[in-house]
């Protein structure tokens, strides 16, 4: 199989995130499922809640960030381009976005 | 009580979802339009992310099979990535009413190509094996017991078909995998089983990116997006480990038909407005 020790790194990027996203947001779910019978507000949870999907939209930059290097090790220009020029972008964006 | 509907209405889309073998998103935007009456851009960023969690979700298993080819992917979602932040930030500059119309209409279309693909007989297209191609790669199938070689071949006009799934799902709140999956497995001449886990991978990363554009409007809304995902993961995983995929077509075709109904009423309801 190409490239499993990049695919073995990947994965587990990607089984980390999920396992925390999981117990996260049903742990969030249920406080604030309490929360709103009893009426309560707090911002915290907002925030919490920020994290989370924060870290998800993260993994799979995360996935191609790991890529980089392992394609920039492996010389393999074409693959290191495309995944670089993926990241540039995105960051790009998130620069203008958060300028604007 | 808006928590329990928005858990359940996910653990339905999640369902059904990984049961009939089509997109979180298709479900669950037209049903937080239509019954809970949520703002159409609220809607497509909830879909969005969605999309990521199930993605994610699913990946690392189908990574480590070696079912995802890596570097067609990453060739592939360059362009993608940006026609589904092109996209994204489109879908933001129409009002609801147009977006909720343009839904209905790719909704429908992907519904009809949905029925399509399901009264299709699944031949295996004829696999390439060129051990020299740049994007070779294998994996083990443990139907077969052994291991499967193939080269993709036909990069531009899958790439073609990517761009455009991936405009809509920046734009509509879908994954598109109903229109990435045939066209790596009939155009590229990838194994079915390697398309559908690559297509899913890829789905994740283009979803992501489609969603930054709304997080920039402060189109998202957390709470209900967490409470979905919490829904949609819970189904699919109930769905995948207590029933078998549902192959009955007259089924499947039914379900074409209720979401051809739900995108027409999508479609009527931007349009009377």
């Amino acid at each position: 199989m190409k490239g499993y020790e990049l695919k073995q790194k990947i994965s587990k990027i990607y089984r980390f995130a999920t396992k925390i996203t999981i117990y996260a947001a049903v742990l969030i779910t249920i406080v604030s499922f309490i929360l709103d019978i009893f009426d309560i507000k707090l911002s915290v949870i907002t925030k919490l809640e920020w994290i989370i999907l924060s870290m998800l939209i993260a993994t799979p930059f995360l996935g191609i960030i790991v890529a980089i290097f392992y394609y920039y090790t492996h010389k393999n220009t074409r693959i290191l381009l495309s995944a670089l020029g993926i990241i540039i972008f995105i960051t790009a964006v998130l620069i203008k976005g958060y300028i604007s | 009580m808006e928590i329990i509907l928005l858990v359940a209405i996910g653990i339905i889309a999640g369902f059904l979802g990984a049961l009939l073998g089509i997109g979180g998103g298709s479900i669950i935007v037209p049903i937080l339009v239509t019954f809970l009456h949520y703002p159409m851009h609220t809607a497509v960023a909830i879909g969005l992310l969605t999309i990521v969690a199930t993605s994610v979700s699913v990946a690392h298993v189908n990574i480590l099979k070696g079912l995802v080819n890596l570097e067609l992917s990453l060739i592939l979602e360059f362009l993608t990535v940006i026609a589904s932040i092109v996209g994204g930030f489109i879908g933001n500059k129409l009002d609801n009413n147009t977006l909720q119309i343009i839904f209905g209409i790719i909704l429908s279309i992907i519904s009809l190509i949905y029925i399509k693909e399901s009264i299709r007989p699944k031949i295996e297209s004829n696999i390439i094996k060129d051990k020299n191609s740049f994007f070779y790669d294998e994996y083990y199938d443990f139907d077969l017991k052994k291991y499967v070689g193939y080269s993709p071949i036909n990069i531009i006009k899958t790439m073609i078909v990517s761009i455009m799934a991936g405009t809509f799902s920046g734009m509509l709140g879908i994954g598109g995998g109903i229109l990435k999956v045939p066209a790596m497995n009939l155009l590229s001449k990838i194994p079915i089983k390697v398309a559908i886990a690559t297509s899913n991978y890829m789905i994740g990363i283009t979803a992501a990116s489609g969603s930054i554009p709304y997080i920039i409007h402060g189109k998202i809304s957390p709470a209900a997006s967490i409470y979905m995902i919490v829904g949609v993961i819970f189904g699919s995983k109930v769905a995948l480990i207590k029933f078998d995929k549902i192959k009955d077509k007259k089924l499947k075709i039914l379900f074409g038909l209720f979401l051809i109904f739900v995108s027409l009423n999508m479609l009527y309801k931007g349009l009377m407005r």
